[in-house]
């Protein structure tokens, strides 16, 4: 088990190395840089030219890719070009905010696209099934951002029921402990609900399969023709083994999550890492946006390795196989 | 002076009304819920102390250290949080200092020195009192290469600070220089020397007090949040100025234009800089509450055309492309809001602000496309093929006009400027590109036209803008005019107002007769704050100027009630 | 027994969804026969910005006072061509991809497929974010960004296809006959990959779609003032209660657009039933 989890883990170092290094290099031969953010006419080109060279961005590429890559090997991203401070510090203080984001997104999808999923499987073939199917392929083909928009509209202009974005009211920090709590998960339904609701449309379509697919085999066959209702055989033998694969979409469904959560927190100023990535990338703030893109990678293949586990976990045929 | 891209409300609304009465118990977190009702008794009628400020901004500070920040939302905090010997005024069209920690000061006969007397009363947040090391300290971090301050150039023309007593210090000047000058350079937000003398200089940027600065202002960091919201709390023990009204000042960070006018609409914020007049007429049809008002003339924008391009290297050609363009239209339609109009003629790079170096006596060219077609035809420039464009040796007149992306106004600046100078026969592509990328673009010359702002000095400098010299990268057309270049020389070098006024006019006049620019317009700054805090002056330095003077009345609401 | 096209026929859903993206395409080549106003036009700047839909602007005009329905049409050019070769380019690698790793196999099976494993798990919009941003925006950057991303599923699919065909009698008689590797590859494996291919290329152009909405509607997409639908989303935004049509128009079209790739993809996968499934990115 632990060999498997380090094997895994070792197959990822060079995908997340090679994206930090082709990020690296992409952003250092694009044109602009960060010096040029805050030029004034004031300051002479001998002062610039020291500013670049306090930031360390005078060196030739060469140089600097060492540097850097000295650094990323005893996993110090350095300093952020705007915030002067580590990048780590940084995106460790954006990163629980994303992952409460998306984990409330998981819970909502799953939740929401395995009940749906049963349900249709259920009534197969029936005008409900249908409905539910054609419905679910809408939510499917819609861009997250655009279902942000639409439930903003909705849920915070036309019925002014909803904070339309930020993460806490003002002077939340003045409130009682549990208040402000209550004021956090407040604002963090709506961003929450978007990543949910186009994502539970997937995990439906594909539950539902899942489920259609296992009832066509022979034990189920065996057990209705036990005489057990088609209700009972749903219950007690479909569901264990038609869902078992829809939690390989846990770890497929985490790239859609990560980067699904860039665009609804930078719509509802969710101060995750997407937000701070979207900002740095506005700011040329080099190590800053590798510094996220590299997380999230790392938070994908996290994901994905706990997404193996627990298929392992849930199916013995695999289980005795490795 | 200054350039920053104008942070343009790149778009999104994300309007929010924000009234919670369904699901969640009512009064949660409403602070004017909490049952703290001002008891009833007679209208307040003068300052009084209290209350929370909120300020939507559009990006986090970088460092609380006035010697190595770089950012807007930085400056404007060290500025309340910091000491400075002086504080910049603008009055009579015209930039000075008052006193601040300095009480006094004296310029040496020569003009090559300046003794300056500090308070004594004045002490820093742990209890050190300010002192003439201080001043010292402060300059010497800012002119240390090993520091690489973006003040450095501030202090070049200072050959030395020296200590005279604790209360006392002498700067030094490289060159004669008046007074003006000398305690403009001399002004600097201070660090405390204590702290400070020590650190690691190369990396000051880095140094831990950055995010917990201590100071002797009105105002002290209470809570910083990157990313998020800066809170200041008024510093009981200030004696640099008067104890603020306001209580507490809390920065929220919100990027996107829409988002923060939304929560200025809807509460979340009761102050933020840079209106959109587009949106004027929304905020006092459904927002009464708030107050526009209007700072003054510090923007201006622009099409260059780019003097190495043959297309646009003859003047005659440029004012022709000039006279193509409405820029009354523009006004009208991008700067009218409310009835009200926030736009103004440009004739210059020189703002209207100060009245006396703005020379009002230029007539501007005429919108004419006809007689502008006439000039071009003298030119050889006529539509010979039919094909509705231009045309010379049978070269077409084509060229890709760029703009910085995410700025609605440019955005629609440019496609009204397309279309008519479409009409009048010029083929114009359009390019956006990312404001950083189109800067650089201008720095190397590389682009045709390029349609741009400025956030113009109080101070007239025209050299880095207009002179031929090639060390003058902000001269982004490659203008190049003799008689110009010796006006800026001799400009610089007068003395006497009167006559370094008239120069200026002259220059102005040179520019615009050869059109390097085609100036579109001057927009009025708008900021919006809330009518309940009184004492609020507009003005064109800083967003918050006077803020220890603003206060907060808290029958505001009461009041309004009442009437 | 039905054949493929016969149960692909039978599903109206699909068939319908097949007309519309006909339709669209259609729309989209004859957008300056059938747009009533030029896309970037203004029409009376001064009165006739942000107005609903009306007899004259059918689904209202924006801040510019451009017709919204013409630049929806202009815009389904952008959106629907650089989904096309977005995919297009995603298929030459996906297949090069796949055919180089289930022919050869051994060591250069592993290191590819391990790297198409990777690269569908990393979160294609953060990467084409990163990337995008710091280059000059151009039509021709996204398709190929686009298609740099998308072609794992192809590479996977390619892959798992010619191992299953290479045991059959026909493949191997060709190999037996003489036929080198790459003629094999080319004359008989590759055209019995061609059901797969076109389901995974439906699919995608969906996702790539709503890919570049995404990038668009950040800004990063195509430059304006060319419409493209996820930047008229963006467009919209600011004036979300005041004038809704901006937002929604573009939105629904992308919806549509990507709606019917769905359907149609899914009812040939239904009808080839190749086991397929992807998870939508934006």
């Amino acid at each position: 088990m632990i060999r498997f989890i380090l094997k895994r883990l070792l197959h990822a170092v060079p995908i997340l190395l090679g994206v930090s290094i082709l990020l690296f290099f992409v952003m250092h031969l694009a044109p602009g840089d960060p010096s040029y953010y805050y030029f004034n006419p004031d300051s002479s080109p001998e002062t610039q030219a020291r500013m670049a060279e306090n930031l360390g961005l005078d060196q030739p590429l060469s140089v600097q890719f060492f540097r850097w890559i000295s650094a990323f090997a005893r996993f110090d991203f350095q300093y952020s070009l705007i915030h002067h401070r580590p990048v780590t510090g940084l995106i460790l203080e954006a990163l629980p905010r994303t992952l409460i984001l998306s984990s409330a997104a998981l819970l909502l999808m799953f939740g929401g696209g395995i009940l749906l999923g049963v349900f249709s499987a259920a009534r197969r073939n029936t005008l409900a099934d249908h409905v539910v199917s054609v419905v679910s392929l809408f939510f499917y083909s819609m861009p997250t951002f655009w279902l942000a928009l639409m439930l903003v509209l909705l849920f915070a202009l036309l019925l002014p029921i909803m904070p339309a974005s930020g993460m806490s009211s003002p002077n939340a920090d003045l409130l009682p402990p549990l208040q402000r709590l209550l004021d956090r998960l407040w604002h963090l339904l709506l961003p929450a609900l978007t990543l949910g609701l186009s994502g539970a449309a997937g995990i439906a379509r594909y539950a539902r399969g899942s489920l259609l697919e296992v009832a066509g085999q022979d034990y189920i066959r065996t057990a209705r023709a036990k005489g057990l209702s088609e209700r009972q055989v749903l219950f007690k033998h479909s569901l264990r083994n038609g869902l078992i694969p829809v939690i390989t979409l846990f770890g497929l469904s985490l790239p859609f999550l990560f980067g699904g959560s860039v665009l609804v927190e930078w719509i509802f100023a969710w101060h995750g890492m997407g937000w701070l990535m979207v900002s740095a990338i506005g700011q040329r703030d080099y190590p800053l946006v590798i510094g996220c893109t590299f997380f999230y990678s790392l938070m994908v293949v996290l994901g994905n390795l706990v997404a193996d586990l627990l298929y392992r976990a849930a199916d013995p045929r695999i289980r005795r196989q490795s | 002076m200054m350039m920053r891209t104008e942070s343009g409300g790149s778009a999104g609304s994300l309007v929010h009304l924000f009234i919670l009465t369904v699901l969640l118990p009512a009064c949660l977190w409403l602070p004017g819920c909490t049952g703290e009702k001002p008891a009833a008794g007679p209208a307040v009628e003068g300052p009084v102390h209290g209350g929370t400020m909120v300020v939507g901004w559009t990006s986090d500070a970088d460092a609380l250290n006035p010697v190595v920040q770089q950012t807007m939302l930085a400056s404007h905090v060290d500025t309340l949080i910091f000491p400075n010997p002086t504080a910049e005024v603008f009055e009579d069209c015209r930039l000075t200092v008052q006193p601040l920690l300095a009480e006094s000061w004296t310029m040496g006969e020569d003009g090559l020195s300046l003794t300056m007397k500090l308070r004594t009363d004045v002490v820093w947040e742990d209890g050190t009192p300010v002192t003439a090391d201080d001043v010292i300290l402060t300059h010497q971090l800012m002119a240390d290469p090993e520091v690489a301050s973006p003040r450095f150039n501030q202090t070049e023309r200072i050959a030395a600070v020296e200590k005279v007593d604790d209360q006392t210090v002498r700067y030094t000047f490289t060159e004669p220089y008046d007074q003006e000058t000398q305690l403009y350079h001399a002004s600097q937000d201070l660090l405390p020397a204590h702290l400070f003398r020590d650190a690691d200089r190369p990396n000051l940027r880095r140094h831990p007090l950055n995010d917990h600065p201590v100071g002797a202002g009105p105002y002290r960091l209470e809570r910083w949040e990157r990313n998020q919201e800066l809170v200041l709390s008024a510093n009981p023990a200030v004696t640099l100025t008067d104890p603020p009204y306001i209580e507490r000042v809390v920065f929220r960070i919100i990027p996107e234009y829409t988002t923060r006018l939304t929560e200025l609409m809807r509460g979340g914020v009761d102050m933020m800089d840079g209106i959109q007049v587009e949106d004027v007429e929304r905020l006092r049809r459904e927002n009464p509450e708030i107050r526009i008002l209007p700072c003054g003339w510090r923007w201006m924008e622009y099409v260059a055309w780019n003097s190495r391009d043959p297309l646009f290297a003859d003047p005659r050609v440029r004012r022709a492309l000039t006279m193509c363009i409405d820029r009354d239209l523009l006004v009208q339609v991008l700067l009218t809001g409310g009835g009200e109009c926030f736009g103004r003629t440009c004739v210059s790079s020189i703002t209207p602000e100060l009245c006396g170096a703005y020379n009002d006596g230029i007539e501007p060219l005429p919108h004419d496309t006809r007689a502008a077609l006439a000039i071009l035809g003298d030119l050889g420039w006529k539509d010979s093929d039919g094909d509705g464009v231009l045309d010379r040796d049978s070269i077409p007149f084509s060229f890709t006009l760029k703009t910085s992306a995410g700025n609605p106004r440019r955005e629609q600046a440019t496609v009204m400027i397309q279309s008519q100078l479409r009409e009048a026969g010029f083929d114009v592509q359009l390019e956006q590109l990312e404001g950083m990328v189109l800067f650089e673009q201008m720095k190397n010359k590389e682009f045709q036209a390029a349609l741009g702002g400025w956030s113009v000095g109080l101070y007239v400098d025209p050299r880095a803008f207009w002179h031929s010299g090639d060390e003058y990268v902000f001269n982004f057309t490659s203008y190049s005019n003799a008689a110009v270049d010796e006006l800026i020389a001799r400009g610089e070098g007068e003395t006497d107002i009167e006559a370094a006024n008239a120069i200026w006019h002259e220059m102005q006049e040179l520019i615009y007769e050869d059109q390097p620019y085609t100036f579109l317009f001057w927009v009025n700054k708008l900021m919006a704050i809330h009518q309940r805090f009184e004492g609020v002056e507009a003005n064109l330095l800083t967003p918050f100027y006077g803020l220890e003077r603003w206060w907060e009345n808290p029958d505001w609401e009461r009041e309004q009630d009442g009437t | 027994m039905n054949g493929p096209f016969a149960r692909f026929r039978q599903n109206r859903l699909a068939l319908a969804g097949l007309a519309l993206i006909i339709i669209m395409y259609l729309g989209a080549l004859m957008a300056p026969l059938l747009a009533p106003y030029a896309p970037d036009e203004s029409i009376d700047l001064i009165n006739n910005r942000n107005s609903a839909p009306s007899g004259t602007h059918i689904l209202g005009t924006d801040r510019y006072a451009r017709d919204i329905f013409s630049r929806l049409l202009y815009g389904a050019r952008i959106s629907l061509t650089v989904g096309l070769a977005a995919v297009g380019l995603s298929l030459v690698i996906g297949t090069l991809v796949g055919l180089l790793a289930g022919q050869l196999g051994g060591w250069v099976d592993t290191v590819l497929m391990r790297l198409v494993d990777l690269l569908i798990s990393f979160p294609r919009l953060v990467l084409l974010l990163a990337v995008a941003a710091f280059f000059h925006r151009s039509i021709l950057l996204i398709m190929v960004l686009l298609g740099l991303t998308g072609w794992m599923t192809t590479a996977r699919v390619i892959r798992g296809e010619i191992l299953a065909l290479r045991e059959r009698e026909f493949i191997l008689a060709a190999g037996a006959l003489g036929a080198s590797p790459v003629r094999v590859a080319f004359r008989h494996l590759l055209p019995n990959c061609l059901a797969p291919l076109v389901v995974t290329a439906t699919l995608g152009l969906g996702q790539a779609i709503l890919v570049e909405a995404g990038l668009s509607f950040l800004g990063l997409g195509v430059p304006p003032p060319t419409a493209s639908w996820g930047a008229m989303v963006n467009e919209g935004r600011h004036l979300l209660l005041e004038a809704p049509w901006i937002t929604t128009f573009p939105g629904l079209a992308i919806v549509f657009a990507v709606l019917c790739f769905n359907l149609v993809g899914d009812a040939l996968r239904d009808a080839f039933d190749p086991r397929l499934e992807g998870v939508k990115e934006g």
